[in-house]
C-alpha cells in the first residue's frame, strides 16, 4: 500500500515493509499532539482517546507495556475523497431545472500505481530544449516563442563568499579497482583529471587489508604563468565523467562524486558489513564442519576480495530469498531484555507500541537512520534499541538523533523515541574491587590523620594549660616584640653605619686595584629592595630567642591566645602554619633577583631606614609594619578565612587601582557620597595608604562606614598609630627624649587600640608635634604663605592696581597684567593643603619664629614677558629693573604693546594650554640643530652624516634603543653571572629551550618531508627540478625588510630562529666575474650606493642589484648573528644566510660578515656603522 | 635685460622642435619630425592657473580650443618654414597663420623690490587667486604683500625656527609653512592669526610641503627622510611614505590630488599614489645628482626636477619607466634647493600660448627657458644672491623671486621691446616698498 505522491521520503524507505507493517487488523500507531507530526494523515475518528491525551513529554512509555491498538495513518476504507465529475450548474447548455440535478461525483480510490501522469508540455516537440517552433499563420518566422516550464537557465554556480551550503563535490569515491592497486598509481591515474589532494584507500577497520574503495580527493590548481585555474569540484566531475569505466590495472573502476565521503563511508560499511557476515559464515561453517566434517562446501571467499569484476562489489547484491527474509532475520529479536545489558552506552528507545518489534524493521531502522553514528540497532519485545558508541560523541550523536528523528514517520507509524544519553537511567555501577580499597585506605588515612592532630590537640591544652594565661602571653610577646625591635635597632644605627662606613668602595680602592676588580657601577635606577639584607636585617625570624620558632612549640603554636574555634575545618588546614603574630607578608619574602654588591644593599638599606624613621612609608620597613600591624590582634585569630578572603580582596583592589585610580574603582559602591568626595577633593586622587594621617582622619570622618576607601583609611590610620605605637615604644626603650605627653604608657595604647578595632569611626587627634613639622618640610610647595601673608599681598597688589597710572606706560600693561589675578591664583593653591589651616588655626597672628620675605624668588621661572610680569610686582621693582638694565642699549621693537602681544602670543602658540609663568625655555623639543643661515632650505644642501641621522631618524632611535637595553641586560646579565660565581647558570633564556625544541621539531619535519619526496620520486619514477629547488625554499624562514640602523635597509626575524638554521637564499642574477667588474663601475657611477654583489667563486658573482631577493637587505655587521655559506644544491652553488644563533623575532636585525679584504691604508675605506661592541671601525 | 653674451653652454635649437606651439609633450629628438597627433593632445602650459577654483571650467576651454587637424598641419608647414630661415633672426617670425607668433624672448622687467626679511627668503608664492604673495624666510617669519601694490600686509610670527616652505590651499585662506622647529603651522591670511594647533610629527627639518587642491591633505617632506601625508581638519598624520634614505627636498601634488611626487637628496624622485601610499614610479637619474626641487607640471603629465648638477630636467613619468624628456641648463645650481614654476607666455589665446619654466640660480639670476624648445628666453639679474624661489602669477604676466638677498622681487613682462623696456627700468627704477629690516624687532624665541 504505497501512497504515491503524498509522502516520497516514506516511499523511498518502503519497498519492503509497507505491506505488511501495517496489518489491516491492528490499529494504526497513536499520533502525538505535536505540531510537527503534521506529515502524517489525521485521522482522528479511531484514534484512542489515551493516546490523543499524551503530551510529548510523556511519550515515554513503560517498558513491558503490552503492544495496544495501532492508528493507520490511511483511511482504512481506501477511499481518498471524492472528485467532481459533472456539475449541471456549470452547463450552459442546460436548462436551469436540468441544473439542479445533483452533480455527479466520483471517489478517489487508492490506486497501487506509483507514477504521476506524465507532464503532457513534454510531449511537445522541442519543449524543454526551447526550440519549440510557433505555429503562424503567415509564411515568416513565428513573433514569439514558447516560453518553456522548465525554465532553461543556467544554475547558478557555486561561490565560497556568497553561497552557504558546502559547495560541490571535490572528491570522488572509486570503487571496483584491485584492492591490491597501490596509491600512487591511483593517484597517477587521478592526475589526469586534476591536482590531487589525497588518496585515501580505505582499509577494512578489522585487518587492515585494502577494501577496493578508493576517497580521491582534489584541489583547486590556482592561476599562475601559464596554467589556467582549475578547480578541485571540475577535477572531481570531470574524474567521474571520465574516470567510470576506466580501466586501472585490468578492472573497470566505478567513479562517483562524493561530496561528503558520505557514500564511501556507506560502501566500507557495507563491505566490511558483507566481509563480516561472510567470516561469521566461515566460522559457523567451520563449527559446522568440526561438527560434521561432510558439509557441502558453499564458496567462500576472504573478506578483502573484489567482489565483481564490473565493480558490482560495493553494491549490496539483491536479496535472493525474499520470502525467507523475515525468518532469516528473525534471531534480530533478543529473547532476553536489552535494557539491564547497556549500562552506560547511550541508546534512544523506541517502544513496541510505536513501532511494532518485527526482525525486519532493524534493517530498516538502520537505513532510517544511517545519517546517524550509531553503534548498533537492537530490538527485544520492548522494542527498539539504536545504541551509540560510549563516549561524548556518541552522547551528542544520540541527542542529535533524537532531535532530528522524534516522532518522525517510519513508515506508517511513528518513531516516538525515548532519548537516553546516558545510557540506562536505572543502572546503578557498583564499584569495582579497587576503587573500594583505595576508599577505605583512604579513609584509614584521614582518620589516622584526625587522631593525630586531636592528640596534639591535647597536648597543646595540656601545655598551654600549664604555661599560659593570655596576659602573660601578651607580655610575653610584647616583650619579644621589643627586643626585636632593639636589635633592629642596634643594627641599623650602630652597626649599620659602621659597616657601611667600613665597606665603602673608596676605603677599598687600593685593595680593589691589587686584586683587579672593577669599580663598583654608580648608583643605577635599578633600586630593587635588596631582599636578602632586608630579610636578615628586618626584625624576626632567627636571631631573636623567643620568635616564631622558639614559641610554644609544636605545630600549633598559633593558638596560644586565640579561643577554640570549633568551626575550624581541622583536616585541610591543619598543615598550614600560622603564626598570629608574624605577619602573613613576611614569611613569603621577595626573593632575591639580582645579586647587588654588599655595600650598594647595604647602603640602600640604611637610607630607607633613615627614611622610614621619619615616615613610616619606606618601601621596606614602613609597609610591612604598617599593614601588618593594622590587624587587630584578634580578627586575626578568630576568623582566619575571612581575613584570607580580605587580603585577597585588597589586593584585587590595588591592582584594580592601577588602572583606574582612586576615584573610579569606588565608582560602584560610593553612590552618593558626592558630597564626601567635594570635601576630600584634594586626597581624592591619594591611595588611602599614601595619605598622611590627618588626611586619613578626615576621610574617616567624612565616608561612611560601608565605603572602601574607608575601610582602607581605617586601615591605615591603624598602621600609623600602631606604628608610632612601635616608635613610642623603642624611644621609651632607648631612652630618646621625646616630649612627656607623648610618652604614653605601653598598656594604655594596648586597651586604646583595641577600642580602635572595636569601633573605628573614633577619630580624636593624637598630638604629635614631632611629625608634621617633619611632613611639611618633605612638601614639595617651595611657597608658603600664612594667610596674613596673603592678606598683605592682596593690599599690594591692590595698591600696584590703583597707584598704575604713575608708572610709565610701557611697563604699564606689564604690571596690570597680572598683578590682579595673581592672589586670586594663589589663594586656593593655599587652601588646599589642610594642614595650612589646622596651623593656621593654631598659630594665628604674627609669625613669632623670624621674618619672613614677601616673595619669593623663584629662579626656576623663565625671564620671558611673562616671567618679567610676574617678577615686577610693582613701582619699586620696576625702578630696581630699570636701574639694572640701564646701561644696555634698548632694541628697536617699534610698538612695545604690539610687540609684547606678538611675543605672547608666539609662545602661547607654542606652548598650547599652558597660562602664566612658565619654568622651561619655549624651545623646540627633541633633536634640533639650528641651521646657520637660519633655515634648511637657505642652508644649502650639505651630506649628512650617518652618524648625525642616527640622532633623528626614528627607526634608528627604536633601534638603538633596543640595542641600549639589550646590551645593558647583557651587561647585567653577566654581572650577577660573575657574582654567583660557581653556579654558572643562565637567566633570561627562557625561550631558548622551546626554540630549539622547535626548530628540532622542524628539523625533523623537514628530514620526513625529504623522505617523503624521495619515496615518491621512486613510486613516481620522475621528478621536476622545481621539487629540488623546492628543498631549499623549504626551509627558508619567515622574515622582513624595514628600515635599518645599520644601512637604508634591513632584514628582520619574524620568527624565532635556533642556531644554525638557515635562513633564506641569497637570489640574483648569476654573473661572471667581468661582468661583475663592469656592473660595479656603472653602479658606482650611477651612485647606487649599495653594492649587492656576492662573490660564490673565482669566476662566479651574484648580483642583485636589478633582480634579486630580499637577502640582498642583509646589513654588515663585525658581531654578526648570521653567517653566509655557499653550499651545493644539485650541482649549482647556492649562497645560504644561516643564524650564527638563536635569533630571537622582532629582537634584532640579521645580519652576516661580509667579509671584504682588508685595506688598512685605503682612502676609501667603508666606515662600519653596526655600533656593535666588537665593531672594527671599516668594512674593509 | 636679456643677456646675450651669456649663451646657454648647450647649443641654441631650432624652432623646427616646437613644430606645434606649445602643444606638447616635447618631442624626442628623433621623433621631432613625427605628426604631432601622434602624442598626446594636452598642452603643457595649457593651465595659467594652478589649483584655481575654476579648475574644470579652464580644462574645459582647453580641451574645445584644441587645435583642428587643419591648423595643425598649417603649423607643421610652417614651423618647416621656419626651419628654413635662419634661427639667428628672432625678430623675423613668419607672418603666417592667425595670431600671433610665438616670441623667441621674453622682457620681464623688475617692478617691485620687497625689503623686509631679515634672513634669506626661502620661498615665495602667487596665491592661487593672485592677490597675495607669500614669502617666508628664515628669520622665522612669513609675510603677505599684495602682489599689485607691494605693501605688506601681514607678518606672521609663531615659528621657532626658520622657515623653509610655504603653500597655499587653493581657495587663498589659508596658508600653511613648513619651519625648522620641525612644526608645520596653519594660518589664516585675512587675520594673519596662526592656527592653534600645529602639525607636529616630523624628526626633523620640515622642507617642503604642499596643498592638495581641494585642501583637505597636505603632503610634507622632512629631513627625517619622511613623507607624511596630513590630514589637515584633524592636524595628523594620514600616511608616512617611507621611501628615501636621505632628506626629502621636495613634494607636489598633481592637479587632481591623485598622485605626490616626492624627491630626496638621494636622488630619487618617487610618484606616489595618493589614495593607497604606493609608489608607482621611482625616477633616477644615472648621475644620481641630489635632486632638490620637484613640481608637478600644470597638466600633471610631467615632472619638472632641480638637481645639484645644474640642471632642470623635465620627466615624462607615464610612460615606460619614466624617462627624461627635457634637460634645462643655463644657470648655476650645486649647492641651494632652488624651486621655479611654470608660465605661459605669448599674446594671443591658447593656441599662441607657450609654457616657459622659470628658475632661479645662484649666481642671482632668473632663468626662463621655453619648454619644448629649451631655449633660454629671459636672463633676469637683479638680485645680489642666490634666487632660491621663483613663482608665476596665476593669471597676469607676473613674477616674483626671493632670494638669499633678504629680498622679495616682483617682475613684470612688458610688451614693448626689449630697448625700450631697457631703457623704462633705466629711468624708472623699482620701486620698493620702503622697509628697513633692522628696524623690525627680533624674535627672542628663533634660535640663532
Amino acid at each position: 500500500m504505497s501512497y504515491t505522491g503524498r509522502h516520497p521520503s516514506l516511499h523511498a524507505l518502503t519497498p519492503l515493509t509497507s505491506t505488511d507493517s501495517s496489518p489491516p487488523g491492528k490499529l494504526p500507531s497513536p499520533r502525538s499532539a505535536k505540531p510537527s507530526h503534521e506529515t502524517m494523515y489525521a485521522t482522528p475518528h479511531d484514534a484512542p482517546s489515551s493516546a490523543i491525551a499524551k503530551t510529548a513529554a510523556e511519550t515515554i512509555t513503560p517498558v513491558h507495556t503490552p503492544p495496544e491498538a495501532r492508528i493507520s495513518i490511511w483511511p482504512s476504507d481506501g477511499k481518498l475523497g471524492q472528485r467532481l465529475y459533472y456539475d449541471p450548474m456549470m452547463d450552459e447548455k442546460l436548462d436551469s431545472r436540468a441544473r439542479r440535478a445533483p452533480p455527479t461525483y466520483k471517489e478517489i480510490l487508492e490506486k497501487g500505481d506509483p507514477s504521476p501522469p506524465p507532464d503532457p508540455r513534454l510531449a511537445i516537440v522541442g519543449y524543454t530544449s526551447g526550440k519549440y517552433p510557433i505555429k503562424t499563420v503567415g509564411a515568416g518566422p513565428p513573433k514569439s516563442r514558447l516560453r518553456i516550464a522548465p525554465y532553461v537557465a543556467k544554475t547558478y554556480s557555486f561561490d565560497p563568499r556568497i553561497s552557504c551550503g558546502p559547495g560541490p563535490a571535490t572528491q570522488v569515491v572509486v570503487t571496483g579497482f584491485d584492492p591490491l592497486t597501490s596509491d600512487a598509481q591511483l593517484r597517477a591515474f587521478f592526475t589526469a583529471y586534476g591536482d590531487v589532494e589525497s588518496v585515501k584507500n580505505q582499509i577494512h577497520p578489522d585487518n587492515g587489508s585494502f577494501l577496493g574503495i578508493c576517497l580521491v580527493k582534489f584541489r583547486d590548481i590556482p592561476a599562475s604563468r601559464g596554467v589556467v585555474a582549475v578547480k578541485a569540484s571540475t577535477s572531481a566531475k570531470r574524474a567521474e565523467r571520465e574516470g567510470t569505466n576506466q580501466r586501472i590495472g585490468l578492472q573497470t573502476v566505478k567513479v562517483h562524486c562524493d561530496r561528503e565521503g558520505r557514500r564511501c563511508t556507506r560502501l566500507v560499511n557495507y563491505a566490511v558489513e558483507q566481509s563480516r557476515k561472510g567470516e561469521e559464515k566461515l566460522r559457523a561453517k567451520l563449527a559446522a564442519k568440526s561438527a560434521t566434517p561432510a558439509a557441502p562446501g558453499t564458496f567462500d571467499l576472504p573478506a578483502n576480495v573484489p567482489k565483481g569484476p564490473s565493480g558490482k562489489g560495493a553494491r549490496p547484491p539483491p536479496p535472493r530469498e525474499t520470502l525467507s527474509r523475515k525468518a532469516q532475520l528473525a534471531f534480530l529479536v533478543e529473547k532476553e531484555p536489552i535494557k539491564p545489558k547497556l549500562k552506560r552506552k547511550p541508546y534512544l528507545f523506541i517502544a513496541h507500541q510505536y513501532v511494532p518489534v518485527l526482525s525486519t524493521t532493524v534493517d530498516h531502522l538502520k537505513k532510517r537512520l544511517k545519517n546517524y553514528h550509531w553503534k548498533d540497532v537492537r530490538c527485544d519485545q520492548t522494542g527498539y534499541y539504536v545504541i551509540f558508541e560510549e563516549s561524548k560523541r556518541g552522547e551528542d550523536e544520540t541527542v542529535r538523533c533524537y532531535k532530528e528523528c522524534h516522532m518522525l514517520a517510519l513508515f506508517t507509524y511513528v518513531m516516538n523515541m525515548e532519548c537516553n544519553q546516558y545510557g540506562d537511567p536505572s543502572y546503578e555501577r557498583s564499584p569495582s574491587p579497587e576503587r573500594v580499597m583505595q576508599q577505605k585506605r583512604r579513609k584509614a588515612e584521614e582518620e589516622r590523620i584526625a587522631g593525630e592532630e586531636a592528640e596534639d590537640w591535647d597536648l597543646e591544652k595540656r601545655q598551654r594549660a600549664e604555661v599560659a594565661d593570655p596576659v602573660a602571653g601578651a607580655i610575653e610577646k610584647l616583650e619579644e616584640e621589643l627586643l626585636e625591635r632593639m636589635i633592629s635597632e642596634i643594627r641599623q644605627r650602630v652597626a649599620g653605619p659602621e659597616l657601611l662606613q667600613l665597606m665603602a668602595p673608596d676605603r677599598h680602592v687600593a685593595k680593589r686595584r691589587r686584586l683587579n676588580i672593577p669599580d663598583p657601577l654608580e648608583k643605577q635606577e635599578d633600586t630593587r629592595p635588596p631582599a636578602a639584607m632586608t630579610l636578615s636585617l628586618d626584625t624576626y625570624t632567627p636571631l631573636t630567642p623567643r620568635s616564631r620558632g622558639a614559641g610554644f612549640g609544636g605545630r600549633h603554636g598559633r593558638k596560644a591566645l586565640g579561643p577554640y574555634d570549633p568551626n575550624r575545618p581541622r583536616g585541610k588546614k591543619s598543615l598550614k602554619v600560622v603564626n598570629a603574630f608574624a605577619d602573613e607578608r613576611r614569611k613569603a619574602p621577595p626573593k632575591p633577583r639580582a645579586a647587588h654588591s654588599l655595600f650598594r644593599r647595604m647602603e640602600e638599606l640604611m637610607k630607607a631606614d633613615e627614611e622610614s624613621d621619619d615616615e613610616g612609608q619606606s618601601p621596606h620597613t614602613g609597609r610591612d609594619t604598617q599593614e601588618q600591624e593594622s590587624r587587630p590582634i584578634s580578627v586575626v585569630e578568630s576568623s582566619d578565612e575571612e581575613d584570607d578572603e580580605e587580603s585577597s580582596r585588597t589586593h584585587r583592589a590595588k591592582r584594580r587601582r592601577l588602572v583606574a585610580g582612586w576615584g573610579e574603582e569606588s565608582d560602584d559602591e560610593m553612590m552618593d557620597d558626592s558630597h564626601a568626595r567635594s570635601l576630600l577633593a584634594h586626597c581624592i586622587h591619594k591611595d588611602p595608604e599614601n595619605m598622611a594621617e590627618k588626611e586619613l582622619e578626615q576621610v574617616i570622618a567624612i565616608l561612611p562606614r560601608s565605603s572602601p576607601i574607608w575601610k582602607k583609611a581605617d586601615k591605615a590610620l591603624k598602621g600609623f598609630r600602631r606604628l608610632r605605637k612601635i616608635e613610642q615604644e623603642a624611644d621609651a626603650i632607648f631612652g630618646v627624649e621625646t616630649p612627656p605627653e607623648d610618652k604614653l604608657d605601653p598598656i594604655v595604647i594596648v586597651t586604646h587600640e583595641d577600642e580602635d578595632a572595636s569601633k573605628p569611626i573614633q577619630t580624636t587627634e593624637l598630638p604629635e608635634p614631632g611629625k608634621v613639622p617633619t611632613k611639611k618640610k618633605s612638601g614639595p610647595k617651595s611657597k608658603r604663605k600664612t594667610k596674613k601673608q596673603l592678606e598683605e599681598e592682596a593690599k599690594a597688589a591692590q595698591v600696584s592696581v590703583t597707584e598704575i597710572t604713575e608708572i610709565t606706560p610701557a611697563a604699564e600693561s606689564v604690571v596690570t597684567e597680572v598683578e590682579e589675578p595673581k592672589p586670586a591664583a594663589q589663594a586656593p593653591v593655599i587652601e588646599e593643603t589642610p594642614e595650612e589651616d589646622e596651623r593656621a588655626s593654631v598659630n594665628w597672628g604674627v609669625s613669632t619664629i623670624e621674618p619672613r620675605r614677601t616673595v619669593d624668588d623663584d629662579f626656576s621661572v623663565v625671564m620671558d614677558i611673562d616671567g618679567w610680569q610676574h617678577l615686577v610686582k610693582d613701582e619699586e621693582d620696576l625702578a630696581h629693573l630699570k636701574s639694572s638694565v640701564q646701561h644696555m642699549a634698548a632694541a628697536k621693537i617699534g610698538d612695545a604693546q604690539s610687540w609684547a602681544w606678538k611675543q605672547k602670543s608666539i609662545k602661547h602658540l607654542n606652548r598650547p594650554g599652558e597660562e602664566g609663568v612658565s619654568r622651561t625655555e619655549t624651545k623646540i623639543e627633541g633633536y634640533y640643530v639650528p641651521n646657520a643661515t637660519g633655515s634648511a632650505r637657505t642652508e644649502g644642501v650639505k651630506k649628512i652624516r650617518e652618524a648625525e641621522k642616527s640622532k633623528y631618524l626614528p627607526h634608528r632611535i627604536r633601534v638603538q634603543k633596543e640595542r641600549e637595553e639589550r646590551q645593558r641586560q647583557a651587561k647585567q646579565q653577566e654581572r650577577t653571572m660573575t657574582t654567583v660565581e660557581g653556579f654558572k647558570f643562565q637567566t633570561g633564556s627562557g625561550l631558548k629551550p622551546s626554540t630549539t625544541a622547535a626548530s628540532r621539531a622542524n628539523r625533523a619535519n623537514n628530514r620526513r618531508l625529504v623522505n617523503d619526496i624521495s619515496i615518491s620520486k621512486n613510486m613516481t619514477g620522475a621528478e621536476g627540478d622545481a621539487l629540488r629547488f623546492n628543498q631549499l625554499k623549504k626551509r627558508k624562514k619567515l622574515v622582513k625588510f624595514d628600515r635599518s640602523a645599520i644601512h637604508n635597509w634591513g632584514l628582520y626575524a619574524q620568527e624565532n630562529i635556533a642556531a644554525n638554521d638557515m635562513i633564506i637564499e641569497y637570489v640574483g642574477e648569476q654573473v661572471r666575474q667581468r661582468v661583475a667588474d663592469l656592473r660595479e663601475v656603472k653602479y658606482d657611477m650611477q651612485g647606487v650606493g649599495s653594492s649587492y654583489l656576492f662573490r660564490i667563486d673565482e669566476d662566479t658573482v651574484i648580483d642583485a642589484t636589478n633582480m634579486g631577493g630580499i637577502a640582498r637587505f642583509i646589513n654588515h655587521s663585525c658581531t654578526p648573528n648570521c653567517t653566509a655559506k655557499i653550499i651545493r644544491v644539485d650541482g649549482t652553488k647556492r649562497i645560504v644566510i644561516y643564524a650564527l644563533r638563536d635569533i630571537n623575532q622582532a629582537d634584532e636585525e640579521l645580519t652576516y660578515d661580509y667579509k671584504f679584504e682588508r685595506e688598512m691604508d685605503a682612502t676609501d675605506r667603508i666606515p662600519c656603522l653596526c655600533g656593535s661592541v666588537g665593531c672594527k671601525g671599516f668594512l674593509n | 635685460m636679456v643677456d646675450r653674451r651669456n649663451s646657454p653652454p648647450k647649443r641654441r635649437r631650432d624652432d623646427h622642435d616646437n613644430h606645434d606651439d606649445c602643444d606638447s609633450p616635447p618631442p624626442k629628438r628623433s621623433a621631432s619630425r613625427t605628426p604631432p597627433n601622434a602624442s598626446p593632445q594636452y598642452r603643457l602650459a595649457a593651465r595659467p592657473r594652478r589649483y584655481s577654483g575654476q579648475d574644470g571650467e579652464d580644462s574645459r576651454r582647453y580641451y574645445r580650443e584644441e587645435p583642428s587637424p587643419r591648423s595643425r598641419s598649417q603649423s607643421r608647414t610652417r614651423s618647416e618654414s621656419r626651419s628654413r630661415s635662419t634661427p639667428d633672426r628672432p625678430s623675423t617670425p613668419p607672418q603666417r597663420g592667425p595670431g600671433p607668433a610665438k616670441p623667441t624672448e621674453l622682457h620681464y622687467t623688475p617692478t617691485f623690490i620687497l625689503r623686509g626679511h631679515k634672513k634669506g627668503v626661502s620661498a615665495v608664492k602667487f596665491s592661487p587667486d593672485g592677490r597675495w604673495i607669500a614669502s617666508c624666510s628664515a628669520d622665522c617669519t612669513i609675510k603677505i604683500w599684495d602682489a599689485r601694490t607691494g605693501k605688506l600686509e601681514h607678518t606672521l610670527e609663531g615659528h621657532l625656527a626658520g622657515i623653509s616652505t610655504i603653500a597655499w590651499s587653493h581657495d587663498s585662506k589659508i596658508l600653511a609653512s613648513g619651519s625648522d622647529d620641525k612644526s608645520i603651522r596653519l594660518w589664516d591670511v585675512s587675520t594673519g592669526m596662526a592656527h592653534p594647533t600645529p602639525f607636529i610629527g616630523h624628526h626633523n627639518y620640515v622642507y617642503s610641503i604642499a596643498f592638495s587642491p581641494k585642501g583637505n591633505m597636505l603632503v610634507s617632506g622632512s629631513y627625517d627622510e619622511a613623507v607624511f601625508l596630513w590630514d589637515v581638519r584633524a592636524a595628523r598624520v594620514m600616511r608616512s611614505l617611507p621611501a628615501h634614505s636621505d632628506p626629502v627636498s621636495g613634494v607636489d601634488f598633481v592637479r587632481d590630488g591623485t598622485l605626490i611626487v616626492s624627491c630626496s637628496h638621494d636622488g630619487l624622485i618617487r610618484v606616489w599614489d595618493t589614495a593607497t601610499g604606493q609608489c608607482l614610479r621611482t625616477l633616477v637619474h644615472e648621475d644620481n645628482a641630489p635632486v632638490t626641487s620637484v613640481i608637478f607640471s600644470p597638466n600633471g603629465k610631467y615632472v619638472l626636477a632641480w638637481t645639484l648638477d645644474s640642471c632642470v630636467r623635465l620627466w615624462n613619468y607615464i610612460e615606460g619607466k619614466g624617462k627624461c624628456v627635457k634637460t634645462y641648463q643655463g644657470h648655476k645650481n650645486t649647492n641651494h634647493s632652488l624651486a621655479g614654476a611654470f608660465g605661459t607666455y605669448g599674446g594671443g589665446p591658447p593656441p599662441h600660448q607657450w609654457a616657459f619654466v622659470a628658475s632661479g640660480s645662484e649666481s642671482g639670476d632668473i632663468v626662463l627657458w621655453d619648454v619644448s624648445s629649451k631655449n633660454v628666453l629671459q636672463r633676469l639679474s637683479g638680485h645680489t644672491d642666490a634666487v632660491l624661489s621663483v613663482d608665476m602669477h596665476p593669471t597676469e604676466k607676473l613674477m616674483v623671486s626671493g632670494g638669499l638677498d633678504r629680498t622679495v622681487r616682483i617682475w613684470k613682462e612688458s610688451i614693448s621691446p626689449p630697448q625700450s623696456a631697457l631703457e623704462a627700468a633705466a629711468a624708472e627704477p623699482p620701486r620698493t616698498n620702503g622697509f628697513d629690516p633692522e628696524i623690525l624687532p627680533p624674535n627672542p624665541f628663533a634660535a640663532a
